[in-house]
């Protein structure tokens, strides 16, 4: 570990060179900032894993279940386990994909579960992250290099090789592919994950496309190639779900694919994520995740999520009024850290405003306890300092199986003061080791 | 009564200059379903381009398809035959979707109040009538104020529109009164531009209840699209590129046989 430390210096400046970078809209301009690397790895043993990694996978696999169901048949609303309209005013959920089965019946093929640690000991899940979660290329890129600077450290400790991550994800492609190439389709460079987009491209032998790249004609989706045409199977998309097709969803997006939506509701091309999941990972469908995993597999969930209230219920709607300064309150239609306001930093006149603001709007809001999290400890130049971090797993899951991959995106928050670990609001991240006994 | 009604309806798009990929959806063809029977209907375009067909998720027939050459316009007829009777409905599904504000639906605070202050009648047929009244009470029909893009409360706001507000409008306070309600775009008989009125769920019939002219939308009307609002079920819709400008004129007729 202190060799790691040695190379953090030298770790940090291989990732600039590569380009390891994020951007950020800051007053109105995009910036790229690197994400700023700590070489102290978190630490996650066998045992722990092994609980962790059935959690995940039967978390994910409800979600997926889920979705099928809300835009399906729709049992659970009709059994009154999910209030209806928590999913039909879901900013998330789109209309247009009602009765559309996406290629092996999967919706969310890349999840990212957010987790943080509590100092009981106890994982508890924060937030899923369904539509195009990013970050599996940090610690991918970063163990490379720590392998190339330590080699001892991992002759030392068993840890688990994470460098599978590209063979998961184009085997994931693979088996909902419907005939075609594989492809990874980018916003474009001013994308805070761009670095991301073209790291997986080339890591599952993929091509990189960008909209003028791509279009549909006879409801079947073509890449333009240099020596002709050919079809797309499989589009694993970094763009936005309002972006996507200017004919079915947002009319003035340049960024988009005209008729891909009917290429998509023909079944010619998967494509992952699918539309529409914002419906399942929105911050007020969090609250039942534990029922689908009972509803929908007969099972008892093996994760917790933080506890949480729907002020949305009479029930919870008084204990959130009457503890609104200890609890931290989520606006649902936010993401990204923002829209999440700690009762405690309230003064007393905001905190009657977010209360009137509740009354107002019971939906909008979901009330969650603080969880004393754990501490990471992180290098502060020579010093060592303890600071609060997440973690995002990565869950895929294919037409025939659903795996968590052994590894995962540690971020941490620099701030000595703040819970919010999210890189657009200036963490850093470390590797996530998995050991194997 | 069932009546038996011949349609034609044509547009026109033309561009000052050349456009090429052009794509397009339209949902310019009527679909079978409860009171309405299809017995012919054909779609002409112009220049000629090849067309899929498919259902979207409201069950709407849509002609997809694309026009790579250049060309200064786009023109396409659809005429056909549409048998209507409007006895012997019943046992329609309602979906849950129509209960709930869509994005050209939601209301602000003024629609809040108007719904919160109008004393409605019992029953819910004549409670959608109630509304009806209260909607053409404060609208007055005026074209060119009204775009595409505005929405039922700024429509509201001005109390000026066309039947596109009049129907969200509509369907606003309808389903913040507990009424499922959908948004209809069609063609009722006469001459002229095409039309949208609305249907509500009233006894397990989709009713159709047209805002704008004060009246229930019964058998001179033929239903092309229903969807939440204007956005899940416009008559055309298309991306193209070249910097032109588009300019595009309508024209539609229904006559009983």
């Amino acid at each position: 570990m202190e060799d790691l430390i040695r190379h953090a210096e030298q770790i940090n400046r291989q990732l600039a060179r590569h380009g390891v970078k994020f951007g950020i809209y800051k007053n109105g301009t995009f910036e790229e900032r690197l994400f700023p690397f700590d070489a102290i790895p978190r630490v996650i043993t066998a045992a722990e894993w092994e609980v962790l990694s059935r959690g995940l996978v039967q978390r994910v696999r409800a979600l997926n279940l889920f979705l099928k169901d809300i835009y399906g048949e729709k049992r659970i609303l009709a059994d009154g386990v999910v209030p209806e309209e928590f999913v039909y005013r879901s900013p998330g959920y789109l209309a247009q994909c009602e009765g559309i089965l996406p290629p092996g019946g999967v919706y969310s093929h890349i999840s990212g579960i957010d987790l943080v640690k509590g100092k009981d000991g106890v994982w508890y899940v924060l937030e899923d992250n369904l539509r195009i979660p990013s970050g599996a290329s940090y610690p991918l890129i970063a163990r490379g290099l720590c392998r190339r600077c330590s080699p001892e450290t991992f002759r030392h400790n068993a840890v688990m090789d994470n460098r599978q991550y590209g063979d998961l994800l184009r085997r994931t492609m693979d088996s909902v592919n419907t005939g075609g190439i594989n492809v990874v389709f980018t916003p474009g460079r001013y994308n805070a994950a761009y670095f991301e987009h073209s790291f997986l491209a080339e890591q599952t032998d993929s091509v990189l496309a960008e909209a003028g790249d791509l279009y549909v004609r006879d409801n079947v989706l073509y890449y333009r190639a240099t020596h002709g045409d050919c079809r797309v199977g499989a589009l694993y998309r970094r763009v936005s779900d309002e972006y996507m097709d200017p004919l079915a969803f947002e009319p003035s997006s340049l960024i988009g694919i005209p008729n891909l939506m009917a290429a998509y509701r023909a079944g010619n091309v998967a494509v992952l994520n699918a539309f529409g999941n914002g419906a399942a990972d929105d911050k007020g469908i969090y609250y039942f995740v534990p029922k689908m995993v009972e509803y929908y597999l007969g099972e008892k969930a093996i994760l917790h999520n933080a506890p949480t209230y729907l002020p949305f219920y009479e029930e919870d709607r008084r204990y959130v009024l009457d503890h609104l300064d200890s609890l931290v309150i989520k606006d649902v239609a936010e993401a990204g850290g923002y829209g999440v306001v700690f009762g405690s930093k309230l003064s007393r006149a905001e905190l009657a405003r977010m209360r009137d603001t509740i009354l107002a709007q019971p939906r909008r809001f979901i009330a969650q306890e603080v969880i004393d999290f754990e501490d990471l400890p992180i290098m502060e130049g020579s010093d060592r300092v303890e600071r609060k971090a997440d973690l995002r797993a990565f869950v895929l899951s294919g037409a025939k199986d659903t795996v968590a991959w052994p590894s995962g995106l540690t971020r941490f928050s620099r701030n000595p003061d703040s819970f919010i670990v999210n890189s657009s609001q200036g963490g850093g991240f470390k590797d996530t080791w998995v050991l194997s006994h | 009564m069932s009546r038996a009604l011949d349609f034609s309806y044509d547009i026109t798009l033309t561009f000052d200059k050349p456009v090429v990929r052009h794509s397009f959806v339209l949902r310019c063809l009527p679909g079978d379903g409860p009171g309405q029977q299809v017995v012919r209907a054909t779609l002409a375009l112009d220049p000629d381009a090849p067309y899929t067909e498919q259902r979207d998720s409201f069950g709407n027939r849509l002609q997809i398809g694309r026009l790579d050459a250049p060309h200064t316009h786009f023109h396409y007829r659809a005429e056909g035959t549409v048998l209507r009777d409007d006895r012997d409905r019943g046992g329609e599904a309602d979906r849950g979707i129509f209960r709930y504000p869509s994005a050209f639906t939601q209301p602000d605070e003024a629609l809040r109040r108007l719904a919160g202050s109008l004393s409605l009648p019992e029953g819910p047929r004549a409670r959608a009538w109630a509304l009806l009244e209260a909607v053409q009470d404060r609208m007055h029909y005026t074209p060119g104020v009204t775009g595409v893009t505005t929405t039922a409360a700024q429509a509201y706001a001005l109390g000026l529109g066309v039947c596109q507000d009049y129907a969200h409008i509509y369907l606003t306070l309808a389903r913040l009164c507990g009424l499922s309600a959908r948004y209809v775009n069609g063609l009722p008989e006469g001459e002229g531009a095409s039309h949208a009125w609305c249907e509500v769920w009233l006894d397990g019939v989709w009713t159709g209840i047209d805002p704008t002219r004060g009246r229930w939308a019964d058998e001179g009307y033929i239903r092309f699209g229903v969807g939440r609002d204007f956005t899940d079920c416009p008559m055309e819709r298309g991306v193209f590129l070249g910097g032109a400008n588009q300019c595009q004129t309508v024209f539609m007729k229904v006559s009983q046989q």
